[in-house]
């Protein structure tokens, strides 16, 4: 347990940029470009107002162009509303928030995972890593619990951050309106059970998509060159083939299931009631079987690796 | 105490090539052993197999375990310092620090410091701002803090000027060696380590064509610098080597006893490059 702390805090220190600094920069740009839309009343941008852009459509975007603050505009729709269809927009609007961070996190898990067994090859200090009395499964089981569970804890942090962030302007701009902060912003938002559904999402998505993400920490231990190609090539190839021996895509269709981007999982799909059904369900058990395979051929590669 | 390593019949191939072809050799505890040969010769190879950081046919035992499957146990009681930098680029001193504390159990971290403070490296660089010597130099400091049974060293100062060389050897021997840890470098610059040795293993062409303790080498070799007159009775005992220096030549002898040579003419023991280059021609 000792051992694992060190060896995830040292892929944090190699891998700082994308873990740490990258998510921190977006966090921040986003946060500066919301407290500049609040302070500048900024007529119609539309791209920012995330309040906008997941609800209804082109009469709503119309209005939104007559407001002069988005914030007031945000509000305005929000008051007079049903509870539920408050608790509906406000809450999707938190999760559109996230988009940006969750799109660059699943990028960035997928290049660490497959850089991860690869690039030490290269620079030849896998010799240093290796004589060092750490098991090669340790090594990889390190690497997985940090792409997978770490790396997308910070970058939750960081939506965390930008929906606190949201709450909070809007409630300054209630103030000197008559509308009622706590009923309207805070109440519907329930933003804890929003964060602890995060969780559950990603805690669901680590074994949902293990055969993917045991397919690239696999092939960074083997590939000799350029392990995009081996990533890309042999799913794709993979599906040629069976489309034209079989025609029908069974375990095509099978495997682009279990390689949806992060950001593609449906939130929903991790409400308790869902995520015990699926958990249980034949496609989650082959699939955590299957990458636990692709694991283990990624700890026995390791044990042979060598330069490249 | 039973050997350190053991290895025999070890082979390698990579396609057709032999990199080592049925080798066999004992390292005793607390024994410096010289692997010597040119390039291209096995040497890292049989380091690399005795590390199990590469595969190979063949029975081997180091510390009891063997390298192809209990590598990460091996590496508790053995050390390894490769031949060109092998320490990440990106790493800290002070997170180097950190991280052998974390996972080595044998690690003493004071040590360490110690060392690296008689040293020009500061904590707080990345291994690429040093210069090679230094990452040597701080490689070296990580290593000699860690208490293990056996320290492998390939081509530890190739690339590095004479000064950071002797210092080298001069704190291997000094600060590190005592009696109980045993040393095996490989290095193709032999008068270097002629003097810390008590064991010489010759390979080339991925044989073993030496294995001999040093302080047999002059009961089973000896030099002789034979006077033009004499060459004919000489070359009737087969001097293994011969060369030629200032109008006499100097022969190489194995297994031949004294009292035969030493009529022929200046008798001495051989000195270890000159038996390399002798046995590296047969």
């Amino acid at each position: 347990m000792n051992q694992l702390s060190i060896l995830i805090r040292r892929e944090f220190w190699e891998n700082r940029n994308t873990f740490v600094l990258l998510p921190a920069i977006t966090t921040g740009f986003l946060l500066l470009m919301m407290l500049l839309t609040l302070l500048v009343s900024a007529t119609s941008s539309v791209d920012l107002n995330v309040e906008i852009q997941s609800s209804q459509d082109m009469e709503f975007l119309n209005d939104s162009m007559q407001a002069d603050n988005i914030y007031a505009f945000a509000l305005y729709q929000l008051e007079g509303r049903s509870t539920e269809e408050r608790v509906q927009y406000i809450n999707t609007g938190l999760q559109a928030l996230g988009g940006p961070l969750m799109g660059i996190l699943w990028f960035v898990m997928v290049f660490y995972l497959l850089d991860s067994l690869y690039s030490d090859r290269r620079d030849r200090s896998i010799f240093f890593w290796k004589s060092m009395p750490v098991s090669d499964a340790m090594t990889v089981i390190s690497k997985l619990v940090t792409g997978l569970w770490l790396v997308p804890l910070v970058y939750l942090l960081g939506v965390a951050l930008l929906q606190l962030a949201a709450m909070v302007m809007l409630s300054i701009a209630t103030l000197g309106t008559e509308i009622s902060m706590v009923e309207t912003v805070w109440g519907p938002a329930s933003l804890l059970s929003n964060w602890i559904q995060y969780l559950g999402a990603l805690l669901f998505y680590s074994l949902w998509a293990l055969p993917f993400f045991g397919w690239l920490i696999a092939v960074s231990a083997y590939a000799k060159s350029v392990p995009l190609v081996w990533v890309v090539g042999v799913p794709l190839a993979m599906t040629v083939v069976e489309r034209v021996v079989v025609d029908q895509p069974l375990f095509a269709s099978w495997m682009w299931d279990h390689m949806i981007p992060i950001s593609f999982l449906n939130i929903e799909q991790s409400v308790a009631g869902n995520i015990v059904n699926l958990l249980l369900s034949l496609q989650m058990l082959s699939a955590v079987v299957v990458g636990g395979v692709l694991i283990a051929i990624a700890i026995w590669l390791r044990g042979k690796a060598d330069e490249i | 105490m039973s050997e350190i390593v053991e290895v025999r019949n070890v082979s390698k191939h990579f396609g057709d090539f032999a990199a080592l072809d049925d080798v066999s050799f004992n390292i005793s505890p607390g024994s410096i052993v010289g692997l010597i040969g040119p390039n291209g010769a096995g040497k890292t190879t049989t380091l690399k197999s005795i590390l199990g950081l590469t595969s190979f046919d063949g029975e081997m035992s180091v510390l009891g375990e063997d390298p192809r499957s209990g590598r990460h146990k091996i590496m508790e009681r053995v050390c390894f310092i490769a031949d060109v930098g092998v320490l990440p680029r990106w790493l800290r001193v002070s997170d180097a620090l950190d991280y052998i504390q974390g996972v080595h159990p044998r690690f003493n971290r004071v040590r360490a410091e110690v060392m690296l403070a008689e040293t020009k490296i500061s904590k707080r660089s990345k291994v690429k701002e040093l210069s090679k010597g230094m990452v040597t130099q701080l490689h070296l400091a990580l290593v000699m803090a860690i208490e293990v049974d056996l320290l492998v060293l390939d081509e530890p100062t190739l690339g590095l000027d004479i000064l950071f060389r002797k210092a080298f050897y001069e704190r291997l021997l000094n600060d590190y060696f005592d009696n109980e840890t045993s040393i095996i470098i490989s290095t193709h610059q032999v008068e270097e380590i002629e003097s810390l040795l008590t064991h010489l293993l010759f390979i080339n062409g991925g044989r073993i064509v030496l294995d001999c303790p040093m302080d047999e080498i002059d009961e089973i070799y000896s030099e002789v610098l034979v006077p033009p007159n004499k060459l004919q009775q000489a070359n009737a005992l087969s001097p293994i080597h011969s060369r030629d220096i200032l109008g006499q030549k100097a022969m190489i002898f194995e297994n031949v006893p004294r009292e035969q040579l030493t009529n022929l003419g200046e008798l001495h023991a051989p000195s270890v490059a000159d038996l390399f280059v002798a046995k590296m021609h047969r």
